[in-house]
């Protein structure tokens, strides 16, 4: 009963969020400067954004809340992974670095990415795929060698009456 | 439209930035469990109190990576404002595919001596 309450009581504020939203990009659409299609593109814009960070917060406050458990993130089989860590890193790297250059750049174009850098990429991302399946062919069968058959039941010759 | 762009840089500056630093914080605070990064997995008739053996593949691919990390993050923090993401080098690419190689062949070696053994106590059974 309580988790349903609070469950309620989480939901209510998102609610109000949405509606928020919703109406000042409702205002934006009627009283904004510009054209109409060039206010269409700005009620567009808006709505994406906001729907984009809401998503975005939901996991980031659910990842800290531990309600998304990330605790097994580099491990396989109860210890860390190195091809998990190392594709993990890449992967900060390359979205950092894409970042750094959007933002330095005034968010002007998408920066190119070099033949190289996908190429690094992918290495990257082929070890860990080619580490999973040499981990899954490593792994016994489970269900082992078949059990041997039972033994026949014994023949009664005869009556047995008491 | 300016306002977008500026609204959208702080929204991924926000979820992108706090997505990192909590993973970051995470593995460093041991949330996200480092245990056994440099050890190779223990063999079936291996004891549980026997300390894993350290693996040297698992330890030069641990520095390749980050000493390939921090080279290509140091490119980009010098010249932020060019107009593709920075080349890497063919020698860079080379050593690390040959250090994942090197990792993989050891992964391999580690499989198929666990396969040998079981095959061998399923054998004796």
């Amino acid at each position: 009963m309580s988790e349903n309450r609070k469950d309620a009581k989480l939901i209510i504020p998102q609610v109000i969020m949405v509606v928020v939203f919703l109406v000042a990009a409702f205002l934006i659409a009627i009283y904004g400067p510009g054209t109409a299609k060039e206010r269409l593109t700005m009620t567009i814009g808006y709505a994406l954004l906001v729907l984009i960070f809401l998503f975005g917060m939901v996991i980031l406050v659910e990842i800290i809340r531990g309600n998304i458990d990330l605790s097994t993130l580099l491990s396989e089989d109860g210890k860390a992974s190195m091809s998990r860590f190392q594709l993990l890193v890449f992967t900060f790297v390359i979205a950092l670095s894409l970042f750094l250059m959007v933002v330095a750049q005034n968010g002007a174009k998408f920066p190119e990415i070099p033949a190289n850098v996908l190429t690094l990429l992918g290495i990257s991302a082929s070890t860990y795929a080619v580490s999973k399946g040499i981990q899954a062919g490593s792994k016994p069968d489970p269900s082992g060698p078949p059990p041997p058959p039972p033994p026949p039941p014994p023949k009664i010759i005869g009556g047995g009456g008491i | 439209m300016p306002y977008l762009v500026r609204a959208a840089r702080l929204e991924i500056i926000i979820v992108l930035g706090g997505l990192m630093i909590v993973v970051a914080s995470k593995v460093f605070a041991g949330g996200i469990g480092l245990a056994g990064l440099l050890t190779v997995s223990k063999r079936p008739g291996q004891s549980p109190n026997e300390p894993a053996e350290f693996s040297p593949a698992r330890a030069q691919m641990l520095m390749t990576t980050l000493l390939a990390a921090m080279y290509y993050l140091l490119q980009v923090i010098n010249n932020p404002s060019a107009a593709s993401l920075p080349d890497a080098p063919s020698t860079l690419v080379g050593v690390l595919g040959g250090s994942h190689a090197i990792y993989l062949g050891g992964k391999v070696q580690s499989a198929w001596d666990l396969l040998t053994a079981s095959q061998k106590k399923n054998s004796k059974k």
